[in-house]
């Protein structure tokens, strides 16, 4: 069985690479010749392929396998990503979503692959010479590091490079995607290991001229055990066993030292050495200032090792965490670093660094030639990667004019991150993350870390900033009711001025104490809401795959532009926008933008062009979806209406268009005269209105027939905490959501009429139906009928009532707490808050309010009439 | 868990000890098991809800959780004393993950009862009460304890209808 926990994480995982992919498999259908989304899509697919390998899912496994094998054929330019080509990886991607659903709900890939399989085979096969299946997995990165090289005309180096680093960049990316997660490890275990040998070589060259050799030595076999943990943690035997050996050897030199018999210390710089082989780049960095061999005892003059060594350590630190962030552009790492070597190569004053790739090369030829023996792949492989994962270090280690070129070379790399990696990060982190690594030579590094945090972990600190809000309301009241007591003890109680004094003062710090309260818990509030924030990108990054599909079989043409991707929202709203959106798109590819020859015969651009966008405006986000289609046509509108029986046809004459055009938003409304596949069946406007009113949000919509449409979403940032309007009715207090109140009224009890048995008022020319809160919820207000009213006026989106209450009480900022299902379900609420006196107030649903009212009024009618 | 005895299990089962909370209503004795149980408290304010089945009192704040509160009394279709000066308890009950409040008149100590002394509900109405809503019944001296099946009482689905019923 599958560890669930790695599960979860792979299916994550998995999820964001797949969403990334998908977008850049549509991005790549526009732009064939684009190699750094081939590469994205290369790179999403591998990591894939990796980890799934890992937990041992062969389906996902063997799919993304021949994928791979498909994508590197096009990286190879021996074919170019034609329509078909790119429905079938856009179906592979889908297959691979498929299993995952699997994964996610029986642990188990329950979906076939064999169809898919033998399509991208054939597709693979027609393509090329050679059968991709013949190609070992080995083969395959070799191919991408060569082809990657050869796309940036940089070929020379396959020549300048003497063979023996081409076998090491043979399995280099491969290994540093498979082993992502080690990455870190590896890194911290590469720290240490340069710290405490260079130590080692301290205490050895100390050794040779020291009076007390076996304290040194003692010292010496101290921190080989610490290596050997870090070895042992990392479980490399190979080095376990040789600091075994090493230790061993300490202990007869000591005993041998305290016999007071002669010995010689040669051993401790041969293992040294030998580590160090183990390692090329810590032979780097020790070597780089004194390019002889260590061991050497004639360069070595029992000089401690210069602060200038020890800035390369710490920058090696430093590096190493650089390397860290940008492991998943690996490949364009690799990338830099090649174009790096093959400057230095161009550049004959540069004998040291030949001499660096001929010390490497030889350091592998000893290592090929079984000094370990054995399972040295492995070893070797982590080495390979250890040395090519971390380029920088090579360079910045020579302190030769190539860290010039690094640096521009870095930042050319830098805008290729930005556009491939992880597109849900919103692209000002991206940038600042991605241009640390220029500064880097400087000041310390900060590194902008990411973590997967459990949503449940979240929402569980959201309701307890819920409490602190409501806490803070108390606190208010308190504070309200201790400046009352003030108040009547001055003016009942009579105290004297003295006796007062201390009431006063305590209500002053009362006073501070709630506002210093207030702003914690402002602030808290802001901070746990920025949590849940995420990028829009992360919902509108789903169009346009869909846009895609939906103009797919028709003779119609569509650009989706995007804009606003980083405006940030409350994730559980993008979740439930996910589907209002689709519905809206749909919409506008299925009805408003016309078929390519009708554009054109009306002077159009071929192209129609549906445009989202999202912003900011106050405490509310605003997305709109704008197409420039046929718009929609009112008089259609009421010829439908009136075909349906919707309306009566004085109430359509009369109606603005405003109020006509949203009665597409009625449920089963719809003017296509044909069902298609994809709409026409009235169903949708309706539910992505009901959607976003139950989000607290509104909808508008804007029309120019012939000319575009316009549809204005605006909901609040978050969920969790609303304004809303306290109001009382009886003995009970009701939170109005403020989304959705226009204004307040107070009229008088003579001033309202009645229109088929409706209540209504006028209301600036027009009539306002009314409805009285206390009737519907059969409280019993108990007040004399002053004559005045106070009314609600508020809006769901089509209608506009006024409710009627008692009082107003004013505006709070309330939590939403939900009310058991069975409540809550049909009922005109939407939830309960707490109020600060801990008394719970029904949150109203006013658009489940009104409808609700509207179908028992005509029921009621109805039996009436029976 | 809150199945407290099934008629076929075997010896050993009858032979547990179960530990009940009994609580009153007008006269008669009835038990919860212990387990379901979460905490009891003293009468709190209820906000009512307009518009839903008249056994549901409406809401309380518990701790800055919202939980519905049934009228046992009206839900079991009880005879209401009306002279009786209603000075209630609230039965915080977790059926199934809902936490439930439920308003009674008194409550019981512990009481404990072996698993076999239950008895399968009688046909016929037992305190003027269906015996849908019973899960079994145990003789306590000269009392009858009647165990309420909770699970039954607060029948989702049934709440729903009543609500549509009522509000037409």
């Amino acid at each position: 069985m599958i560890d669930l926990s790695l599960l979860q994480d792979f299916i994550a995982e998995a999820g964001e690479h797949l969403e990334a992919m998908e977008s850049d498999l549509i991005q790549l259908e526009a732009n064939p010749d684009n190699r750094e989304i081939l590469n994205d899509i290369f790179r999403a697919i591998h990591t894939i392929k990796g980890s799934s390998e890992y937990l041992g899912l062969e389906k996902i496994a063997e799919l993304s396998h021949t994928l791979e094998n498909l994508l590197e054929i096009l990286r190879k330019g021996e074919r170019s990503p034609d329509r078909k080509l790119i429905d079938t990886l856009i179906a592979a991607r889908d297959r691979i979503v498929r299993i995952i659903a699997d994964l996610e709900s029986s642990q188990s890939e329950e979906t076939e692959i064999k169809d898919i399989i033998e399509q991208i085979q054939s597709l693979s096969m027609t393509s090329n010479t050679r059968p991709p299946e013949d190609r070992s997995e080995k083969d395959g990165p070799e191919k991408i590091s060569g082809n990657e090289a050869g796309s940036k005309n940089i070929d020379s180096i396959r020549v300048v490079e003497n063979k023996d680093d081409s076998i090491v960049s043979e399995g280099s990316d491969v290994e540093i995607y498979e082993e992502e997660n080690d990455e870190e490890l590896l890194n911290i275990f590469m720290q240490q290991l340069t710290d405490l040998l260079s130590l080692l070589t301290i205490q050895t060259k100390k050794l040779q001229n020291s009076k007390k050799p076996h304290e040194i030595l003692d010292k010496c076999s101290k921190t080989i055990r610490a290596l050997k943990s870090s070895a042992n943690y990392m479980g490399y035997e190979r080095l376990i066993v040789l600091y075994d050996q090493w230790c061993d050897d300490i202990n007869s030199s000591k005993e041998k030292v305290l016999e007071g018999s002669q010995t010689s210390f040669s051993f401790m710089s041969s293992y040294v050495d030998s580590i160090l082989k183990q390692f090329p780049k810590i032979k780097l960095s020790e070597a780089g200032s004194d390019d002889e061999p260590l061991f050497d005892p004639e360069n070595e003059e029992a000089a401690p090792i210069s602060p200038e060594e020890f800035d390369f350590f710490d920058e090696d630190g430093l590096l190493c965490e650089d390397n860290e962030i940008s492991q998943k552009s690996a490949p364009d790492d690799d990338l830099s670093f090649f174009e790096e070597v093959e400057k230095k190569h161009a550049e004959p004053d540069l004998p040291d660094d030949t001499e660096l790739f001929e010390k490497l090369g030889k350091a592998f030829d000893l290592n090929m030639m079984g000094n370990y023996g054995g399972d040295i792949g492995l070893f070797q492989e982590k080495i390979e990667k250890e040395l090519f994962s971390t380029p920088l270090t090579v360079i910045e280690d020579q302190k030769s004019p190539a860290v010039e070129i690094e640096k521009n070379s870095g930042s050319k790399e830098v805008p290729v991150n930005l556009d491939s990696e992880e597109k849900k990060e919103s692209v000002q982190k991206e940038e600042t993350r991605f241009k640390k690594p220029e500064s880097l030579g400087s000041a310390g590094l900060s590194v902008k870390k990411t973590m997967r945090v459990d949503t449940d972990k979240i929402d569980s600190l959201m309701n307890q900033v819920g409490e602190l809000v409501v806490s803070r309301a108390w606190f208010l009241q308190l504070f309200n009711e201790m400046r009352q007591l003030q108040h009547s003890l001055k003016e009942t109680a009579k105290l004297e001025q003295k006796e007062m004094k201390q009431v006063r003062s305590l209500t002053f710090k009362l006073s501070e104490a709630t506002t210093a309260l207030g702003r914690v818990a402002n602030e808290m509030q802001e901070g746990v809401m920025k949590v849940r924030m995420l990028p829009i990108a992360y919902l509108f990054n789903r169009y346009p795959r869909l846009v895609r599909d939906l103009v797919r079989d028709t003779d119609k043409q569509v650009d989706l532009e995007i804009k606003g991707l980083e405006t940030e929202l409350d994730k559980m709203i993008i979740e439930e926008l996910s589907d209002p959106l689709l519905h809206i798109i749909r919409n506008s590819v299925d009805h408003g933008i016309e078929t390519v020859e009708k554009r054109r015969s009306i002077g159009k651009p071929e192209k129609g062009k549906i445009t989202l966008n999202a912003y900011h405006e106050s405490n509310h986000v605003v997305i709109e979806i704008t197409d420039d289609g046929r718009g929609i046509d009112t008089e259609l509108l009421k010829a439908t209406a009136l075909k349906k029986k919707f309306l009566p046809k004085e109430e359509l004459d009369r109606m603005p268009s405003k109020d006509l055009i949203e009665l597409i938003m009625r449920p089963g409304f719809s003017t296509a005269s044909q069902v298609t596949h994809t709409s026409g069946r009235g169903v949708g406007m309706d539910v992505v209105k009901k959607n976003i009113e139950k989000l607290n949000g509104t909808i508008e919509i804007d029309t120019k027939v012939g000319i575009d449409t316009r549809f204005r979403i605006k909901i609040p940032l978050t969920l969790a905490i609303i304004p809303a309007l306290l109001v009382r009715v009886g003995s009970d207090i009701f939170t109005i959501p403020l989304a959705t109140v226009e204004e307040t009224l107070r009229i008088f009890e003579n001033e309202i009429s009645i229109i088929e048995d409706v209540e209504v008022v006028n209301l600036r020319e027009s009539t306002l139906p009314l409805i009285r809160l206390p009737e519907i919820f059969n409280i019993s207000t108990g007040r004399q009928n002053s004559g005045k009213l106070f009314v609600v006026v508020v809006t769901t989106g089509m209608r506009r009532v006024g409710l009627v209450v008692d009082t107003l009480i004013g505006q709070e900022e309330v939590v939403i707490k939900p009310l058991a299902d069975y409540l809550q379900e049909n009922s005109g609420f939407s939830g309960a808050t707490i109020l600060g006196d801990g008394r719970i107030s029904l949150i109203l649903d006013v658009y489940e309010l009104v409808n609700l009212y509207i179908e028992g009024h005509t029921k009621r009618k109805y039996a009436e009439a029976v | 868990m809150e199945q407290i005895v099934s008629q076929e299990a075997g010896q050993l089962e009858k032979d547990r000890l179960i530990q009940l909370v009994g609580f009153i209503i007008g006269k008669e004795l009835f038990g919860v098991n212990i387990l379901m149980v979460q905490e009891i408290i003293r009468s709190a304010p209820i906000t009512p809800i307009p518009d839903s089945p008249v056994f549901i009192e409406g809401v309380i704040n518990l701790r800055g959780s919202i939980i519905p509160v049934i009228d046992l009394r009206k839900r079991l279709n009880l005879v209401q004393d009306e002279n009786e000066k209603r000075d209630t308890w609230i039965l915080i009950i977790n059926i199934e993950g809902r936490v439930t409040g439920f308003i009674v008149d008194s409550v019981t100590e512990v009481l404990k009862i072996l698993a076999n002394e239950i008895k399968p509900p009688p046909d016929m109405v037992v305190a003027g009460l269906k015996s849908q809503y019973i899960q079994g019944v145990c003789k306590m001296g000269t009392k009858l304890l009647i165990l309420l099946d909770f699970n039954r009482i607060l029948m989702v689905e049934e709440i729903r209808k009543l609500k549509k019923i009522e509000r037409n």
